[in-house]
């Protein structure tokens, strides 16, 4: 048993976390007054989103990182926090539209937080579809690091101008604090807390599995080079 | 709006599902959180192995960062 | 000393793409065509005169003239591909920044001829009524064109670079020119539609995105080059 324990300790706290979230989410919080039961696809809604702005900004950081430096760890961290923010905002658009089906009555508007989380997504769609397509890691890195930044900027851009039509989209956090009953506020909290450790152990498993890559990209060139005619 | 009894058997279920779901996807994550791990091990061993075999061969480094505009055998 | 040389690089990078153009008209030609072709496509595609048309209007004469200026982007660079002249350019005296900004301002000059020589043909055919503000409209054009080529310039050297790289250039570019689209769009259904409020709203909301799509590329075109 101690065996499982060795390594990666760390990681078993995720589980306690996770299942009390979901306890929270789906038994403890009360029914909404008004949205009966389909509030609690609200509670992973928010954390995800979370998730999204995090991944993201650790990617743009990351980018930020790589150019000043050139040092390709950056680019390791950017591209496996683009992985897994984009299936994030997956994970949001989808418990987003499902809730809006319920809440609204229709499962898409164009409302700003909408269409910008869509166009953050295919612009992020995009970032992952250029890492696949280039073959020189240094170059791969320079590209995706102009496309993170340019897609960091572009996307408040976007909200502005998708603003100036009408919004729909509830606000939750205010200024005057949080907007509900104080056990969704904590299941909500709850649920952040687990899905942002979710993406901590997946992140140190892609970071791993990309240096593991490189490092044998590494290896296997500086044999061929030697062998090499 | 309050649940029917039914609504909220419905919930236990959509409950369980989901713990299942979590579940399965928390087994596969340790799995390959072990497996990056015995790979970062192994990649190391490597390098060690060439380094010390040739004490000339660069294999930290990755490769050159430069366009390559001779193809090589691998591009 | 250096400013001047800049300068100077920048005059004669634009005066050799103006010089090419006029001899082969590779991009003259494929962007009017498209364009024409795509008035021709809305008017069969939505049954000529009806009320339909008016009120998509400028959302088609904007969608024209993006999927125009995207056909436009891939000479860009393309033609300094075969030969590695860009490594030529790049190297000669002058700052970089003048490379870039030569290549931004071709590519403004061409999609500005390009929907300054459309526009009337898009109002006469699909039977609209010339707006009586037509310096504003030309204002929106020449905005739109610019915030256009900013960032199009910028990705299409990314491009040009790489292996199927028309392809990505497409999938990037779209979403990243939606601000300009919405902003350029309710510009022109502003002008054009009766009783739909001033238009400077949206004409300030695409200077802004012109000024930040201006300033980053600035920072950013010079880590492309490196490698």
């Amino acid at each position: 048993m101690a065996k499982i324990f060795r390594h990666d300790g760390w990681y078993w706290l995720l589980l306690p976390t996770m299942l009390l979230a979901l306890y929270m989410d789906f038994i403890w919080t009360p029914d909404d007054r008004v949205l009966g039961a389909s509030q609690r696809i609200f509670y992973f809604h928010m954390g995800a989103a979370l998730v999204v702005a995090l991944a993201f900004s650790v990617t743009a950081a990351a980018s930020a990182g790589y150019l000043l430096t050139r040092n390709l760890a950056w680019d390791v961290w950017a591209a496996a926090s683009a992985e897994i923010g984009t299936v994030f905002t997956s994970m949001v658009m989808l418990s987003g539209t499902l809730w809006g089906r319920a809440a609204w009555g229709v499962w898409w508007t164009w409302d700003p937080r909408l269409t910008a989380t869509l166009i953050l997504w295919v612009l992020f769609a995009g970032y992952l579809l250029l890492r696949e397509s280039s073959d020189n890691p240094a170059r791969r890195a320079a590209y995706s690091a102009v496309l993170a930044l340019v897609a960091f900027a572009d996307v408040p851009v976007d909200y502005m101008a998708i603003r100036w039509w009408h919004s729909i989209h509830p606000v939750v956090i205010t200024a005057h604090g949080v907007n509900m009953d104080p056990r969704m506020a904590d299941a909500m909290v709850v649920s952040m807390i687990a899905l942002t450790g979710l993406f901590l152990a997946w992140m140190v498993i892609r970071i791993r599995f990309l240096h593991a890559e490189m490092g044998i990209a590494a290896v296997k060139n500086a044999v061929r080079t030697r062998t090499g005619p | 709006m309050m649940m029917t009894a039914q609504e909220k058997m419905y919930l236990a279920f959509l409950f369980l599902a989901y713990t299942g779901l979590f579940l399965i996807m928390f087994g596969f994550m340790f799995k390959m959180l072990r497996k990056s791990r015995q790979l970062t091990h192994d990649v190391k061993m490597l390098t060690d192995e060439w380094s010390a075999r040739e004490p000339g061969l660069s294999v930290t480094e990755p490769s050159p960062p430069v366009v390559p505009n001779v193809r090589g055998r691998e591009l | 000393m250096r400013e001047a040389g800049t300068i100077r690089k920048f005059w004669w990078i634009l005066q050799k793409d103006w010089t090419m153009e006029m001899r082969t008209k590779d991009r003259w030609v494929a962007m009017m065509a498209f364009v024409l072709m795509t008035v021709f496509l809305f008017a069969f595609a939505m049954g000529s005169p009806s009320a339909r048309i008016s009120a998509a209007f400028p959302g088609i004469l904007w969608m024209a003239f993006l999927f125009a200026g995207m056909i436009g982007m891939k000479t860009i660079f393309g033609h300094e591909m075969p030969e590695e002249t860009l490594t030529g350019l790049i190297l000669a005296p002058g700052d970089r920044t003048a490379v870039y900004l030569a290549k931004m301002a071709g590519s403004l000059i061409f999609m500005v001829l390009v929907e300054a020589a459309s526009t009337p043909i898009f109002f006469a055919l699909l039977q609209e009524p010339w707006p009586k503000r037509w310096g504003l409209l030309a204002l929106v054009l020449t905005l739109g064109a610019l915030g256009f080529v900013e960032v199009g310039t910028l990705f299409s050297m990314i491009g040009a670079q790489m292996p199927s790289g028309d392809l990505i250039l497409t999938t990037l570019l779209i979403p990243l020119e939606i601000p300009v689209m919405i902003t350029a769009v309710q510009a022109t259904a502003d002008m054009l539609v009766r009783g739909r409020g001033s238009p400077w709203l949206w004409i300030h909301g695409l200077m802004g995105y012109d000024a930040i799509f201006m300033a980053l590329p600035l920072m950013l075109y010079d880590y492309l080059w490196e490698v």
